[in-house]
């Protein structure tokens, strides 16, 4: 991954997406660059041509959450339907079953198959999440059918109602990206079925109920 | 402290002393028997083998089970004495395996954001981590890391070398024994505020330009009819 994952538009002026170039990202619009700064947990944002200030992530990532929360609905993702929509190329893989762990004839714990990796395309439209393999397969998920949603590494983890937990790599997107797409989503459907406000994601979806 | 144990602290600690120039403090506040759990902020991979590599007692660290995945690192973590918690579910048996250490008289490891931070800030606590604190009853040690980000944050692929990193080991919090399931739901609130202040304190980001001013925590009722914490929370940026 690179800092694109974390900056995945230009948390100044909002361009998408930011451009890499060598260890740092730059935006093609407003011609800034960011880089890891050396202040503790800042980046290194530069004026084109310019000097550059250390500002903290933290900051940056408020202001990138203001420009997506400006943008939903208005630029990515705005499907005829006024949902949330895009497509990005990822590797799936489903697991079904889980192995146990034991030490020293204790069970320690359970981890998860994984089936084998397919390589496809990822859909969100408004509320229903596909994949589209390259073997012409796929899967559908109404997104009212999601249990839990959550990040890992690289990864963006769903587990659907039926079963097991669905893991997502991103090729050339940006995991957050789309963790941040999905609770959005969620939230929005979540609402407008009359579910409630989702307080948390993992280790399962629970809302809060509506209170007339 | 099993010898496979001892082997690979003192291996991380070999190789994790090469990377950065580490400041520790506090180890005091860190109990030498009886059970404990240490309740460390989140930014980096390294994490864990920083405070296992610091600490001067054997540790079991809650770990999400994709780590286990592979039969290498499987081995590795067993011998890091780390066990799994799967994370797309409520996990019974991650919940057993720290009553089962505690019980023990053993310290475990519990990283309440559940997860690294994208920005390096202090993120919301999992509440069902709050929850098993207060289930167990034994001291909390918060332990703030410091300088992590910096190494290897979560969106890079390698690590910077030569950098500064602080561990403070804070006062253990006593939340007290909360067995009843009602019990602890009220008490998760100021629970949440305790542990989040220590951290915000012990990490340094309370002195940062931009830090989380203020962490409401508010009990309300879910769609299922159990109760349900909220958290609100104020960023304030100084400059």
């Amino acid at each position: 991954m690179s800092l694109a994952a974390f900056l995945y538009l230009c948390p100044e002026c909002g361009h998408d997406p930011l451009l890499e170039d060598r260890g740092r990202v730059r935006c093609p619009d407003c011609l800034r660059s960011f880089e890891l700064g050396s202040g503790g947990t800042t980046i290194l944002v530069s004026e084109a041509g310019g000097e550059g200030a250390e500002i903290p992530a933290a900051t940056l990532a408020g202001r990138l959450d203001a420009v997506r929360r400006e943008r939903v609905g208005r630029v990515e993702g705005s499907g005829s339907d006024g949902g949330l929509h895009r497509t990005s190329r990822v590797s799936m893989r489903i697991a079904v079953q889980e192995d146990p762990i034991h030490r020293n004839g204790a069970l320690l714990g359970f981890v998860e198959r994984r089936g084998p990796r397919r390589l496809g395309t990822l859909s969100l439209r408004h509320d229903v999440l596909q994949f589209e393999g390259v073997d012409g397969e796929g899967v559908v998920w109404r997104l009212l059918d999601l249990r839990a949603v959550q990040s890992t590494s690289s990864s963006v983890q769903v587990s659907p109602r039926t079963g097991g937990v669905v893991t997502f790599r991103f090729d050339g997107d940006s995991p957050l990206r789309w963790e941040d797409l999905l609770k959005s989503a969620l939230r929005s459907t979540w609402r407008s079925a009359g579910r409630g406000e989702i307080l948390e994601f993992q280790p399962r979806i629970r809302a809060r109920a509506e209170i007339g | 402290m099993t010898a496979a144990y001892r082997f690979i602290r003192a291996l991380t600690g070999i190789f994790v002393l090469s990377w950065m120039r580490i400041e520790v403090e506090g180890l005091q506040h860190v109990p030498r028997e009886g059970p404990c759990i240490l309740a460390p902020n989140h930014q980096s991979i390294l994490d864990p083998l920083l405070v296992q590599g610091v600490c001067s007692r054997q540790v079991a660290t809650m770990t999400k089970s994709t780590q286990f995945a592979t039969p290498v690192f499987r081995w590795f973590l067993g011998l890091c004495n780390a066990f799994p918690v799967r994370r797309y579910r409520v996990d019974a048996q991650a919940v057993r395996v720290v009553l089962r250490t505690l019980n023990a008289g053993g310290a475990v490891c519990i990283y309440p954001e559940g997860e690294r931070s994208w920005d390096g800030s202090l993120q919301a606590f999992r509440p069902g981590t709050i929850r098993l604190l207060l289930r167990a009853g034994v001291p909390v040690i918060p332990v703030g890391i410091d300088g992590m980000y910096d190494v290897w944050p979560r969106w890079r692929s390698y690590p910077r070398l030569g950098r500064e990193v602080r561990l403070r080991f804070g006062r253990p919090i006593q939340f007290g024994v909360h067995r009843d399931r009602l019990d602890r739901e009220v008490a998760v609130p100021s629970a949440h505020a305790r542990l989040r202040a220590a951290l915000l304190e012990l990490s340094g980001e309370a002195t940062r330009p931009v830090y989380i001013e203020s962490a409401s925590v508010e009990a309300g009722p879910t769609a299922d009819g159990t109760q349900e914490v909220i958290l609100q929370e104020e960023r304030t940026a100084r400059s």
